[in-house]
């Protein structure tokens, strides 16, 4: 079994995000940069599988992205995939995820072997969205299953059985593979790479593949057009009403009808 | 006496006595380097005090007592030994001046008997603690009962042969029907034994002579043999361990040096096999008594975590002597070789002999390590300064690094220190907002100024502890004091990482921060902070990495600030108090004084201390990086045990100096249903004491 687990690198989510001042991106002086965490689910359950079952002969880990998107391969590598894939190129653009996509089946398509098992996670934290995984599958025309939060692979690695939350149920799902998988929170917690895996990932190959070997479809350009960003609108202060119960339901009433007007 | 039988005895005991001692060297030097030989005049002085006076056998004060009275007669005793051995030769030998004819000689006899007999007092305490108290923190073995059995013995013998030899000399000079023996002052328990045996016939009486000699020499021997194999070994290892005890501040945990140059050579991050540990490690197994202190106080044992220090020690002194053999050979071998065999070739991983395995698989279990709060309370007991800390560290560095194996919260913690610089993750850029609206400067916006008020995470972040940074930056403000904040430029000093084991994320931390600080040239201000953690690791764990400042807890601070005037607190605050002691200002920077004396300088307020206080007292359980994971499990919770101790004194508030200290008793306290009782940091007193009187 082969496995292919797509990681991109996005902001920390906890790092203060600032706008740049004409609202064409995100400032990205100084910011912190980590795998997506959904996307490291995709890495911790490859791991995983190839930890509990004998027949997974490779993990291989996919990035788009600058150079800098090398770090996030790192990690991966780290954690336990044995190669990288890291497409660099102006021309792809991270916020067009059917361009993405596309690109991405290109790169797989190039590799001879072929995977039976895309991972990636149910979305990417940065632009909240998580069309990129089902695009994937559709222009590899392979099934896809979203959000996985339970997986069982069949012992001769054919088949598997994944299951899902829905609206106030649980969806099994059984399928064959080759698929491609997005993953939700709670199926695995990643790992912490330790430091001698971080120094064996610097010495694990890595494939560049740019433009030159991938096309953009120009009929994608407009699959999802970047128009402007803008920070969310500052939340109005709190106001505590202070004293004793009486007087503060009184100061309360005279707030809401005099300064808020909503009475 | 035979000199033949004397000459076979002696020959026989020393000589295994020799290989004995020969195989523990051996051993001992399986173990790593560590250069314990610096500053000879510190190590001596502590020798004197605390191997040679025991200092902290007083600690413990009857058996402490006890330790004394045997230790000062062995001292003593030696000599006596020395001299029968010689009369298996001359049996009128006596060193030439110890005999009953010299001033000396009658002196030693005096010292000799008395201290015989406090030694045979000392034994019968032990013998009564041992056998009749069972005193839950000994290990009660029938070995401790038959060492103490030789050694009252051994002290009958030589005070039988005595009285045996003074009535014999006497029914030599003055015949049988003389004058009974009488006191003699210098031999007072040897005059005892003969008038109690002058009744005995001649045969008898040469008959106790002869056993009481014999007895005594060989059993002498006998106790030496024994030493190596038993827990009194620490009869010839205490004073070498007590001189070779680490004389670095206890805040400061050796770095691993060169992190990235080890991983090249694949040499462990940290201990995983037992001949990783220094041979200074080996010497604390070796010394270890098994009295327990370390226990009696550790306050994972005492709620039931798996973590015992005794049996830490324990544990891997029995590993090491199990594999005795395997390792002298293999580290013969490997000096042979090409070097130590430091490096995990995974090829062999399935058929590595026991000795070589990691010691987490089977000899201390990860939740032992993980239930150490770091606080130092085994480590201020411990007689012969075995230490703890540093070993369990060790081993977490092994398991973080190495194997990244560590508790699920922790990774939260790392996570949040390697992208924001504290152990929440909460945005850099919010560091500083705990000083909104209180117009402190940053030390960009004033380079000039004479002090840096280190705030640290949790009094960053943290909604309660923010208050306490707040009121220690508005009391440095009220007494004038030139200070400016690093801001959004400061990060986690790196104390919780480096105490779960993740020693490189503290380096970068560290070295990230002392750039920033000699940056701005603060090797030359003051560092004032609120955080004990940050305190300790600015203090003493900065200088190895090229930062050295003066640093000061805002305690102490504040304090000087009352002494000198710049801060008159008038406002009566008639409460009693509880204070609770810090284990990083405390136990690992002696400060106990400072935050009673600015808690006193409050008019009205009386400083309760809760049963264990000040180098006893005990841990909140926050320590060790601790605070950011699960407490593992157990019988109780160290904060609910130490909050119940501080409300066993009744006080109308608790007091804390310390952030970790005041969110662990705050959950103290709702578990007791004690939420309203007020929990205040001592700046947060002083202010309220000092708020109007100033503006």
């Amino acid at each position: 079994m082969r496995i292919l687990t797509i990681v991109k690198q996005v902001p920390d989510s906890n790092a203060t995000i600032k706008v740049k001042p004409d609202e064409s991106g995100i400032d990205s002086a100084g910011l912190k940069l980590v795998p997506d965490p959904f996307d490291e689910f995709g890495i911790e359950l490859a791991v995983q599988l190839r930890e509990k079952r004998g027949d997974v002969e490779e993990i291989v880990a996919l990035t788009v992205g600058p150079d800098k998107a090398a770090e996030a391969l790192r990690v991966a590598l780290a954690m336990g995939a044995d190669k990288g894939m890291h497409l660099n190129d102006g021309a792809f653009d991270l916020t067009n995820e059917l361009l993405l996509a596309s690109i991405v089946a290109q790169a797989i398509k190039r590799d001879e072997a072929g995977f039976d098992l895309l991972l990636c996670g149910k979305y990417n934290i940065d632009l909240d969205s998580g069309a990129f995984g089902p695009a994937l599958a559709e222009y590899l025309d392979i099934p896809h299953v979203g959000a996985v939060t339970g997986l069982d692979v069949s012992e001769d690695g054919k088949s598997f059985e994944a299951r899902r939350r829905i609206e106030g149920a649980e969806e099994v799902v059984e399928c064959g593979l080759p698929a491609l998988l997005t993953i939700e929170k709670g199926l695995v917690e990643p790992r912490y790479p330790s430091l001698p895996n971080l120094m064996k990932a610097k010495k694990k190959p890595v494939d560049v593949l740019t433009s030159a070997e991938l096309q953009t479809d120009e009929s994608l350009q407009v699959a999802t057009q970047f128009q402007s960003v803008a920070p969310p609108a500052p939340k109005p202060d709190c106001k505590f009403v202070e004293g004793e119960p009486e007087d503060m339901v009184k100061e309360l009433v005279r707030l809401l009808r005099e300064e808020a007007k909503v009475v | 006496m035979n000199a033949l039988v004397m000459a076979i005895l002696l020959l026989a005991g020393w000589g295994y006595f020799a290989y004995s001692a020969r195989r523990r060297w051996r051993l001992m030097m399986v173990g790593t380097p560590d250069s314990r030989w610096d500053q000879p005049a510190v190590r001596i002085q502590r020798t004197l005090r605390y191997a040679i006076a025991q200092l902290r056998m007083r600690r413990y004060p009857i058996a402490g007592f006890a330790h004394m009275l045997v230790f000062a007669g062995f001292g003593v005793l030696l000599l006596r030994t020395l001299i029968l051995w010689g009369r298996g030769f001359d049996e009128s030998f006596d060193f030439w001046f110890f005999g009953p004819d010299h001033t000396l000689g009658r002196v030693y006899s005096f010292l000799k008997d008395v201290f015989a007999a406090l030694v045979i007092l000392g034994t019968c305490v032990f013998i009564y603690y041992r056998a009749i108290k069972k005193l839950k923190r000994m290990t009660l073995s029938t070995e401790g009962l038959v060492i103490l059995a030789i050694i009252l013995l051994m002290m009958f013998a030589d005070i039988f042969y005595d009285g045996a030899n003074i009535a014999l000399d006497h029914r030599a000079a003055y015949g049988t029907s003389s004058a009974a023996v009488s006191f003699v002052a210098y031999e007072p328990a040897g005059s005892v034994a003969a008038m109690t045996v002058q009744s005995l016939s001649d045969g008898a009486l040469s008959c106790i002579k002869h056993l009481g000699f014999w007895t005594h020499a060989t059993l002498v021997l006998v106790f030496l043999n024994l030493l190596p194999y038993s827990k009194h070994f620490h009869v010839i290892t205490a004073i070498p361990n007590v001189y070779a005890q680490s004389i670095h501040p206890p805040g400061r945990l050796p770095p691993l040096e060169d992190i990235e140059g080890m991983l090249e050579r694949e040499e462990t991050l940290g201990i995983k096999k037992i001949d990783q540990f220094s041979w200074k490690t080996i010497l604390d197994f070796y010394t270890c008594t098994e009295c327990g202190r370390c226990s009696d106080h550790c306050p994972a044992t005492k709620t039931g975590k798996k973590l015992s220090p005794k049996h830490f020690t324990l544990d891997l002194r029995n590993f090491l002597y199990k594999h005795e053999t395997e390792l002298v050979s293999a580290a013969a071998a490997s000096k042979n070789g090409n070097g130590r065999n430091d490096s995990d070739a995974p090829a062999d991983e399935g058929e590595q002999p026991e000795f070589q395995k990691d010691l987490v698989d089977g000899v201390i279990a990860p939740e032992v390590l993980w239930a150490c709060t770091s606080c130092r309370a085994c480590e201020t007991e411990c007689p012969v300064f075995i230490t703890y800390v540093d070993k369990i560290v060790d081993m977490r560095r092994y398991l973080v690094q190495e194997r990244g194996e560590f508790p699920n919260e922790l990774q939260t913690a790392f996570r949040g220190l390697e992208s924001g610089g504290n152990p929440w993750g909460f945005p850099a850029d919010d560091r500083a907002q705990w000083s909104e609206g209180l117009n402190v400067k940053t030390l960009a916006e004033h380079p000039e100024a004479e002090a840096l008020f280190w705030i640290g995470c949790a009094p960053a972040y943290d909604e309660r502890a923010k208050k306490v940074t707040r009121a220690t930056a508005q009391l440095l403000q009220k007494a004038g004091v030139d200070f400016a904040i690093l801001g959004n430029e400061e990060q986690c000093t790196g104390d919780p990482a480096r105490r779960a084991g993740n020693e490189y994320l503290f380096q970068t931390l560290a070295q990230a921060n002392v750039e920033t600080l000699n940056g701005y040239g603060v090797a030359k201000k003051k560092i004032i902070t609120t955080c004990p953690h940050c305190f300790n690791t600015l203090r003493n764990e900065y200088p190895d990495f090229d930062g050295h400042y003066e640093v000061v807890h805002h305690t102490t601070f504040l304090a000087e600030l009352v002494a000198q005037g710049k801060l008159k607190p008038t406002n009566r605050i008639d409460k009693k108090v509880a204070y609770h002691d810090s284990c990083y200002l405390g136990r690992y920077n002696e400060i106990y004084d400072a935050p009673r004396e600015a808690l006193r300088s409050i008019p009205g307020l009386t400083v309760l201390e809760p049963a264990e206080t000040r180098d006893r007292g005990m841990c909140c359980g926050a320590g060790g990086a601790q605070m950011f994971k699960e407490e593992e499990s157990g019988d109780s919770r160290v904060n609910d045990e130490r909050t119940k101790q501080l409300l066993d004194t009744s006080p109308d508030a608790i007091s804390t100096a310390c952030p970790f200290c005041m969110r662990m008793i705050t959950d103290g306290l709702a578990g007791q249903d004690k939420e309203d009782l007020p929990q205040l940091d001592i700046a947060e007193l002083l202010l309220e004491s000092t708020i109007e009187s100033n503006s």
